[in-house]
């Protein structure tokens, strides 16, 4: 079984010369691709679709959509961003075939007004479970948003890549990704994950029980 | 103190290192004065702090063994990977020659185009009636492998390859693999047009450079029976691959 490949070494192929000659039809040069990709793009179906099954499947379709439509990749966009776009696609239409919904955070200010100093996990153990809220919080948000900001910081693309991978305008960007942030740390709060020791008492009395 | 909501995306843009100079200097002036948007930037660090990171994915052992093998019966209907050329070996004049390329299947991803349907045909029946040789005239003196001989000028006597009436004509010699994929090789030769037949009269450095170029593409034999050999029994070879320009 072929494990993940690490990093491109430099006398390896490059990544031009792998699609070129993926492009011209050879199967071992995909292969290589996708040995490169197949974290990046897990972790993004992972996170598009809650259902592991559905992650797997999409990653998959993404692979596949991307050798059948290499003949027809101009270039012009980087390969990564195109088979992100592809990947993309792929989680949506696949939760629309599939017709997942996951529930919905609103955008309920008064929880956000809880507003504490942001605390910093004391542990390791804070942390992961930290982690774990947000990987929770992610599935909530809305496809739209949850999909700028995994691509903004799980494969930290610069926002005109997003612009690129989800053919939006960079404002659309900016603010799919703040909204995103602000129902996930709305998310946080409300289920406790995110409220730190307090100090003062007017804190104390407004925090949810 | 609640964070101020008109700050918000320009406090998420600024956790990302996005703003420009001028939006950067905006939001340090309103930070140094409101502490509810110093508390959110310090969550929205927070937030980016503890996000989940792509190295730690984990990726089942046969994952990539699942694509793969999509792909190749993707594939698979197409023989996509033979291309076989038969080329001359010695042309008759000292510095002519002429080639026509043989093409089974095409690129993953490519359709079939009709035009190289009606070129199978014609190589096909043209090779039949030669019996197992592509359009090639011993008496011309060519080499046994030879697929087309052509004179110094078309049209000369000598050149019985092509048809009584050829039609000569200029056109730009191109390799096309594809309907997408066109390569100006050669610039513009000397050609005759024999129904869907195109004999091209190439100097030899212009023919040299042709045949290295197919052979690095891998697409040359060096007789019709090793491309049959290579392409299996039953295959069929077809498809002009060089075309005139219309």
């Amino acid at each position: 079984m072929k494990h993940d490949t690490k990093p491109p070494l430099p006398g390896d192929p490059s990544e031009q010369e792998l699609v070129a000659a993926a492009r011209r039809g050879d199967a071992d040069a995909f292969e290589q691709l996708v040995l490169r990709y197949q974290r990046k793009v897990l972790a993004l179906t992972r996170r598009l679709c809650a259902d592991p099954e559905d992650a797997q499947e999409a990653a998959q379709e993404a692979f596949l959509a991307a050798w059948q439509g290499l003949p027809a990749f101009r270039g012009d966009a980087g390969f990564s961003t195109w088979l992100y776009r592809l990947t993309s696609n792929c989680c949506m239409d696949l939760l629309r075939k599939k017709q997942r919904q996951v529930a919905a955070l609103s955008l309920d200010e008064s929880i956000a007004e809880i507003v504490d100093p942001g605390p910093t996990p004391q542990s390791e153990a804070e942390r992961a479970e930290l982690r774990s809220a947000i990987e929770d919080g992610l599935r909530r948000l809305p496809e739209e948003y949850r999909a700028a900001l995994i691509l903004r910081e799980l494969q930290q693309l610069r926002y005109e890549e997003i612009a690129a991978v989800l053919d939006i305008e960079i404002g659309t960007v900016k603010s799919r990704i703040s909204r995103g942030r602000q129902l996930l740390r709305a998310y946080l709060q409300e289920s406790g994950n995110f409220s730190p020791p307090c100090a003062s008492k007017e804190a104390e009395r407004r925090q949810p029980q | 103190m609640k964070y101020c909501p008109e700050y918000a995306v320009l406090l998420s843009s600024f956790s990302d290192g996005e703003c420009t100079p001028e939006e950067a200097r905006q939001v340090q002036e309103h930070l140094s004065s409101c502490e509810g948007c110093r508390a959110y930037l310090q969550q929205l660090l927070l937030l980016k702090d503890a996000f989940p990171d792509e190295a730690a994915e984990e990726v089942p052992d046969d994952f990539a063994a699942g694509v793969m093998a999509a792909v190749r019966a993707d594939a698979a209907p197409r023989p996509a990977e033979k291309r076989l050329l038969i080329r001359t070996l010695l042309p008759m004049a000292a510095c002519f020659a002429v080639v026509i390329a043989l093409v089974q299947g095409g690129v993953p991803g490519s359709r079939k185009p009709a035009p190289m349907q009606e070129a199978a045909q014609t190589a096909a029946a043209t090779e039949n009636r030669d019996g197992g040789a592509l359009p090639a005239e011993p008496e011309c003196g060519a080499a046994s492998d030879s697929v087309l001989d052509v004179g110094d000028t078309p049209g000369s006597t000598q050149n019985s390859g092509c048809s009584a009436a050829p039609k000569a004509d200029s056109a730009p010699l191109r390799l096309a693999l594809t309907p997408e994929q066109e390569q100006n090789l050669l610039g513009v030769w000397s050609c005759t047009v024999d129904g869907d037949t195109h004999c091209y009269a190439l100097p030899q450095e212009a023919f040299d450079a042709l045949c290295e170029e197919l052979e690095q593409r891998r697409l040359s034999a060096s007789s019709v029976e090793e491309a049959k050999e290579q392409a299996g029994q039953d295959a069929s070879l077809q498809s002009v691959l060089i075309t005139v320009e219309p």
